[in-house]
């Protein structure tokens, strides 16, 4: 008897529970980190597969420029190349590098963030806390850090990568 | 405790030949365990005992100027006027030899952005090592990024190539273990080390976030093989470790721009400066000291360079150096 009034509770309690999938997936990806957008996105023509990084293998990444990052509070790390159209192959196309860093916390990010800073950057409308220099641009959203390298400096840089910050952090085109 | 005889009526006692039978069984099998797990568990260690780093020096005199440096915009007419100063290519490369030209190619970014050796530079020296009868010219670097971006963006596969080079990146390089001293030890360094009779060092003086500038020493770090990161721990005695350990032929240092921040991939056009200078030299700890004043650092500040020296790697005296002007 107390049996089956334990598995009537247990059914009533599974029926009121109605899961909300919006939440659950947004609950996931949080739990797996930050992601980076697609290439369409972004507004390129193609981006590469994202690399994962994380404490052990970010020197793999960025070398000696790891230990900065780990003092930081350095979780992990999505780091992919976005194409642009133009001509010619790897590492001949306008490209852009995208590494997308997830801290402990929003301070180790902005520290992070304020240590790469380019001596001409500029802070920039729009896009998370934005600084970027036309070259770089480095962007902070709560603990997540986005740094964004042209690898085809020229006057359409910026736009380009102040495109990638937005759809990154989801923002809206002013 | 008493030895007691046996209970058992029924126990067989061993005969002498059956005991001598069963101890020379259990050596057998004890040597093949130990053998087998020496050979097979330990084999880098066996391997890594064999080749030792060659030392690519050629004998000068000690009136020899140790280094030379040359300014001008262009960039290979530097390489020619340093390298003349110390006696020409020809002074360090015979006909028929074998020549690694190892530049810094770690890094997907452009010339411009400066965290890549000038492919002007790289290029002058193939050849000059050319005019100078080398059999063959390699230039090769293990890239931190992926190696064929690395060497195009760079612009010093095409560079190398047309100046007659064979270029080799990650992806067609070999790796052998190396006896290297001190903390290298065990690491992996590529074939062309033990192939090559020369070997010409051709770093970029940038920024560094972790040891403040590289030079040449660190520039070693890639001929190494998995396993290289831990030589951040502890880098100034690293860096002077890796200086010990690998002796160049010749050492170019690019000071042509210089990435003043943001190493070692930097990106950003702002933190470039235009120093359009470079310096030959057989001196490591004097090709650091030049190329670290060159970000404006003094070298007495640089942990690595003073215990390179203490280790009689070199002087970073430079009034050492060949001012040979601007051209």
């Amino acid at each position: 008897m107390p049996l089956l009034a334990l598995g009537g509770w247990v059914w009533q309690q599974g029926k009121r529970a109605t899961p909300d999938r919006g939440a659950v997936l947004a609950a996931l990806r949080a739990s797996r980190g930050p992601l980076l957008p697609g290439a369409v996105a972004a507004g390129s023509a193609s981006r590469s597969d994202p690399a994962r990084y994380d404490r052990e293998s970010l020197y793999e990444a960025i070398d000696g420029a790891a230990d900065g990052y780990l003092a930081r509070g350095f979780v992990s790390a999505l780091i992919a190349v976005y194409t642009y159209p133009g001509s010619g192959g790897p590492g001949q196309s306008p490209e852009i590098s995208a590494e997308l860093h997830r801290f402990e916390t929003e301070i180790g990010a902005r520290a992070q963030r304020d240590a790469e800073r380019p001596s001409a950057a500029v802070r920039v409308a729009g896009p998370a806390d934005a600084v970027s220099d036309g070259n770089v641009l480095l962007a902070v959203r709560g603990r997540d850090y986005l740094k964004l390298t042209s690898l085809a400096p020229g006057p359409e840089a910026a736009t380009r990568l102040e495109a990638l910050a937005r759809a990154t952090f989801q923002e809206k085109t002013p | 405790m008493t030895d007691l005889p046996s209970l058992d009526p029924y126990e067989e006692k061993p005969t002498r030949r059956e005991i001598a039978s069963r101890l020379a069984s259990t050596g057998i099998a004890a040597a093949a365990i130990g053998g087998g797990a020496l050979f097979f568990h330990d084999r880098r260690r066996l391997e890594a005992a064999a080749p030792e780093i060659p030392d690519w020096r050629v004998p000068r005199s000690d009136a020899a100027p140790k280094g030379a440096a040359a300014r001008g915009a262009d960039p290979a007419a530097n390489v020619r006027r340093a390298v003349a100063a110390l006696g020409g290519m020809e002074a360090f490369v015979k006909r028929g030899e074998s020549v690694l030209i190892k530049p810094n190619a770690g890094w997907d970014r452009l010339p411009e952005q400066a965290a890549n050796t000038d492919p002007n530079v790289v290029a002058e020296l193939v050849r000059l090592c050319r005019a100078a009868g080398a059999r063959r010219v390699v230039v090769a670097d293990l890239s931190v990024n992926d190696p064929v971006r690395s060497l195009t963006r760079s612009g010093l596969r095409e560079a190398a190539q047309a100046a007659g080079a064979e270029v080799l990146d990650g992806k067609s390089l070999k790796l052998v273990q190396a006896s290297l001293s001190g903390s290298s030890a065990g690491l992996e360094v590529i074939d062309l080390l033990f192939s090559c009779q020369r070997v010409i060092n051709v770093p970029v003086v940038k920024h560094h976030g972790l040891s403040r500038a590289t030079v040449g020493m660190k520039n070693w770090m890639g001929v190494l093989g998995r396993g290289r990161n831990r030589l951040h721990q502890g880098i100034d005695r690293a860096v002077a470790e890796l200086g010990a350990t690998f002796r160049p032929t010749l050492t170019v240092v690019d000071a042509t721009r210089v990435l003043l921040a943001n190493g070692p991939q930097g990106g950003s056009l702002s933190d470039v400066k235009a120093v359009n200078a470079v310096l030959a030299g057989i001196d490591p700890v004097l090709c650091e000291a030049w190329g670290v004043t060159q970000m404006g650092l003094e070298p007495s500040s640089l942990g690595w360079i003073t215990e390179a020296e203490k280790r009689g790697l070199g002087r970073r005296d430079l009034s050492l150096v060949k001012d040979l002007g601007t051209a």
